[in-house]
């Protein structure tokens, strides 16, 4: 049978001595060659269609994060685990001007991808969501996917379990002291609503004549952003912004691991107040950081 | 011998004062862990996918001046239910619904529904020291011993009514906690009172009444201890708007009216 049941094909990533398996509830991938007609006097129609760039590829998903795992493969220790957090976390202030990917498999198909778009969802009493966008370039004159889209056979585990690692708003906590989120003109604690967090990265791929694809990738810029709702209005926003701080620790449901979301000195850049008859006033902030 | 749990063998009380002539009673959550299906499953895991409530419902006769409906406000209530030897309590339920009817041969009747944010369950999170039962003397009120005042029910006569008020809540949650921050009640509330009387003169309106001849009614429903001109219970509401009116007959009986009437009660 050609069709593929969704259990048959797992997503994997590797990123150093880590595998992750990831509770992925989507994943796309993409594959584009940049191609345009060449069109010649005296001739009618087109000459051919003619590369102008190299192939590419991306790989979109949305998953549950899992937040605990092996950390150190020699010790078998457990402990706060999350690769793409780890390398969206650590990227983004790193001083390193090249960029190395992460390994993704996705049944059977596989390729080197630079995290290009990362972005955290959390509502109230839920697991949180999040999604990512890797472009795959190649390297070299390695295509950027390769493989076969095959079902996997996987072991399968009859047991029923809580996830118990995985990320989930009800065990998470936003930072209160001084956070946008929280401040009130009349000292009222209002209450943060959901966050979606995201965070884009911009490189550089460094072609060498004679290949494809791209011999090394220089990382650039990122922006990062997150829009809060919440219950209180704070009104007065100051012409050049207004500097505040963002920290977010979303925690496991058994509340034993951690990643945070630090984002650097972000500046607030929007407010919104809006309400709908039979309905609570919201608000809604932007704040934003560039690294 | 298997052992059973009558009617006898149960309690409901609120806020430390027993409820009486319960008819029927009903109360229980249901689990929000959802499974967490993902590409490459192997293995079910679950995960909590919504904020965890419970409900209570309770359906008693009129018997006294009833105080579920001071509940349709904003305060929340709490309580136990007793069964046997197992005690189940439950903090923090908010009025939903509340309802009261009654027909000709019948002991006016009333309903309720709650939602419930707090806990509910076993344990020692609530302790009322001692349940007093609400009134130890029942007045029980008859279908003869109700009142009701609308306009033009002078040679109509009413077989039943029913109102039903709507309180509906709003659940805020903050992360990192599991019971709401707030709970916010909603307004306007939802009043819905239908008749059904046997129709003398009794005109319907036409259908195009509204908006030249729209028509609001002042209404009062009096209700009394049987046989007594003791007021147990009096429900008033102005400037209800009639939203349908139904006609029905049939080979053996009378014809009778039907009703409806829609009221909003703005919160203060």
């Amino acid at each position: 049978m050609a069709s593929i049941r969704y259990d048959q094909i797992p997503l994997t990533i590797q990123y150093g001595s880590r595998t992750e398996k990831i509770l992925a509830y989507d994943c796309s991938l993409s594959e584009t060659a940049d191609l345009q007609p060449v069109y010649s006097i005296g001739k009618k129609g087109v000459a051919e269609q003619t590369p102008q760039g190299a192939r590419t590829a991306s790989v979109s998903f949305s998953y549950t994060p899992v937040l605990t795992g092996i950390t150190n493969e020699r010790f078998k220790s457990k402990g706060d685990y999350n690769i793409i957090n780890g390398v969206a976390s650590g990227l983004k202030t790193t001083k390193a001007s090249q960029s190395s990917g992460v390994s993704l498999v996705f049944g059977g198909i596989s390729g080197e991808g630079l995290l290009t778009s990362y972005s955290v969802s959390l509502e109230p009493y839920a697991p949180v969501q999040c999604s990512v966008n890797f472009e795959l370039f190649g390297s070299g004159e390695n295509i950027p996917a390769s493989g076969e889209l095959k079902a996997q056979s996987l072991f399968r585990s009859p047991a029923s379990a809580l996830a118990s690692g995985v990320g989930h708003s009800a065990y998470s906590s936003f930072m209160t002291a001084q956070s946008p989120a929280t401040i009130t003109s009349s000292d009222e604690t209002g209450i943060l609503k959901s966050v979606n967090y995201s965070i884009n990265f911009n490189y550089e791929p460094v072609y060498k004549l004679g290949q494809e694809f791209p011999s090394t990738f220089l990382y650039h810029s990122a922006t990062e952003e997150a829009r809060l709702m919440e219950n209180v209005y704070e009104t007065g926003i100051a012409f050049t912004g207004k500097s505040e701080k963002f920290h977010l620790d979303v925690k496991s449901i058994d509340n034993n691991n951690t990643i945070s979301v630090n984002m650097e000195n972000p500046v607030l850049m929007s407010t919104q107040l809006r309400v709908g008859s039979n309905g609570v006033a919201e608000t809604e902030k932007t704040i934003r950081s560039f690294y | 011998m298997l052992s059973r749990i009558r009617r006898e063998g149960q309690k409901l009380a609120v806020n430390g004062t027993g409820i009486n002539a319960v008819q029927s009673l009903s109360f229980g959550y249901e689990s929000t862990a959802q499974p967490i299906t993902t590409l490459g499953l192997n293995k079910v895991v679950y995960a909590p996918g919504a904020p965890q409530t419970a409900s209570i419902q309770a359906n008693s006769l009129m018997v006294y001046d009833d105080f579920f409906i001071q509940f349709t406000g904003e305060l929340p209530f709490s309580g136990q239910v007793d069964y046997k030897d197992q005690n189940v309590k439950f903090t923090e339920a908010y009025l939903t619904s509340y309802s009261s009817s009654c027909s000709i041969g019948e002991i006016p009747s009333l309903g309720m529904g709650a939602d419930i944010y707090g806990e509910m369950g076993t344990g020692d999170y609530l302790n009322f020291e001692t349940i007093a039962p609400h009134d130890t003397e029942l007045k029980i009120a008859g279908y003869n011993s109700i009142n009701i005042n609308l306009d033009e029910f002078n040679t109509n006569r009413v077989n039943s009514y029913s109102l039903d008020i709507q309180t509906p809540r709003t659940a805020v949650y903050a992360f990192n906690d599991k019971t709401p921050s707030e709970v916010v009640s909603e307004s306007p509330l939802d009043i819905t009172m239908q008749f059904s009387i046997d129709a003398d003169d009794y005109k319907i309106k036409n259908i195009r009444f509204v908006p030249e001849e729209t028509s609001f009614r002042n209404v009062s429903i009096s209700i009394n201890k049987n046989n007594s001109t003791e007021n147990i219970k009096t429900f008033s509401f102005r400037n209800m708007l009639l939203i349908s009116e139904q006609y029905q007959s049939d080979m053996n009986g009378n014809v009778q009216i039907s009703f409806v009437l829609k009221g909003t009660i703005l919160r203060v």
